[in-house]
């Protein structure tokens, strides 16, 4: 399941044979985790990053009200924390939000790509950044969007995002988030959301069931998000 | 049926064969059903949450209250006319809290 993530690389770069293989090689083991797993919690010393095959885990934060905030949703094919490579230490928890398969990377094979293969170290800095512009685009949605236009953006990007690992058919994809978790991630409660989603369903523009979302009428919900894919980087250039 | 509680069901239906396979359902708690009745009309909650007890329910149901408030009040209305049924899990009201008994309202300055 390694090929989302070298399928998530090559959207926006060559990979050559060489380095795909550094990419396997750097995997020390495999781990699966159930649903609701805190794995890594903020501010514990880390050695190895995470690199998420299969399923769904977020960033997030609590606060001692009991609120939490999901910050960012990551996808198969996605490092959840290459930056505690440079951090050594997060200042988020990782969690599962559905059963997770994962790669592990120590610290010490990413030193050796970034010693042994620089296109390759270029390409994860670029994975790096692109974390740090979803990051900012949420920030633009918990600032400034209404909460109608904040999930209609969401499933937008996630559209992208699993469309480009192959997890998305035509305008459908799978999304195990409870009403609560979906609200963690837009910065409203779970009602809130529950009626949030039932606007742009009797608006027409998106269905929500069985797990699975499906985009009904995706030029007007890219509309009403004023969702733009720049921030996603798809262009595959030379980094 | 809420689009979200079809959501679990697909969830564990994706189990055997899994994109997001299947969570398991925690005991600890009993689950109510927060069901929202307001100006745009009645959205039902199919999924539920865990809630230790029903003050907890009844907090719960005021946050959401205030959080659906202030984006309506962001647009410029405020209707207070709505409520939240909290329901068990086998349909029955176990209470009901008014949008009015989640804000505290001033009209007029004090003299």
């Amino acid at each position: 399941m390694i090929e989302r993530h070298i399928a998530k690389l090559r959207a926006r770069d060559e990979i050559s044979e060489e380095e795909e293989q550094a990419i396997r090689d750097a995997v020390s083991e495999y781990r699966d985790y159930p649903a609701d797993k805190v794995f890594i919690r903020a501010g514990e010393e880390l050695h190895e990053s995470t690199l998420l095959l299969d399923g769904l885990l977020c960033r997030q934060k609590d606060l001692s009200d009991g609120q939490r905030q999901i910050t960012e949703l990551h996808v198969g094919g996605d490092f959840a924390d290459l930056h505690s490579f440079t951090l050594k230490r997060l200042d988020h928890d990782l969690m599962t939000l559905t059963p997770c398969r994962v790669a592990i990377v120590p610290h010490e094979s990413l030193k050796q790509i970034t010693q042994q293969f620089p296109h390759l170290t270029r390409v994860y800095w670029f994975m790096t950044n692109l974390d740090a512009a979803i990051h900012r685009e949420w920030e633009v949605s918990l600032g400034r969007r209404s909460a109608v236009a904040r999930l209609a953006h969401l499933f937008c990007e996630l559209h992208v995002r699993l469309g480009i690992v192959g997890l998305a058919e035509g305008d459908s994809y799978p999304l195990g988030l409870t009403q609560v978790e979906l609200a963690e991630c837009l910065g409203i409660t779970s009602v809130h959301a529950n009626r949030t989603l039932q606007q742009l369903r009797s608006d027409g523009l998106v269905e929500f069931r069985s797990g699975r979302v499906t985009l009904l009428n995706l030029e007007a919900l890219r509309e009403l998000a004023e969702f733009d894919p720049g921030y996603l980087y798809l262009e595959r250039r030379s980094r | 049926m809420s689009v979200l509680k079809e959501g679990r069901h697909e969830a564990l239906a994706l189990g055997k064969t899994g994109t997001f396979p299947a969570r398991p359902p925690s005991a600890s708690m009993p689950r109510l059903y927060f069901h929202l009745y307001n100006r745009v009309g009645y959205v039902p909650d199919d999924e539920g949450q865990e809630v230790p007890d029903l003050d907890a329910a009844r907090r719960r149901a005021i946050e959401n209250i205030r959080s659906i408030l202030s984006a309506e009040v962001a647009e410029g209305s405020l209707d207070l006319r709505g409520y939240i049924e909290i329901a068990d899990a086998g349909g029955a009201v176990v209470t009901t809290v008014r949008f009015a008994e989640a804000v505290e309202l001033c009209l007029e300055a004090d003299e």
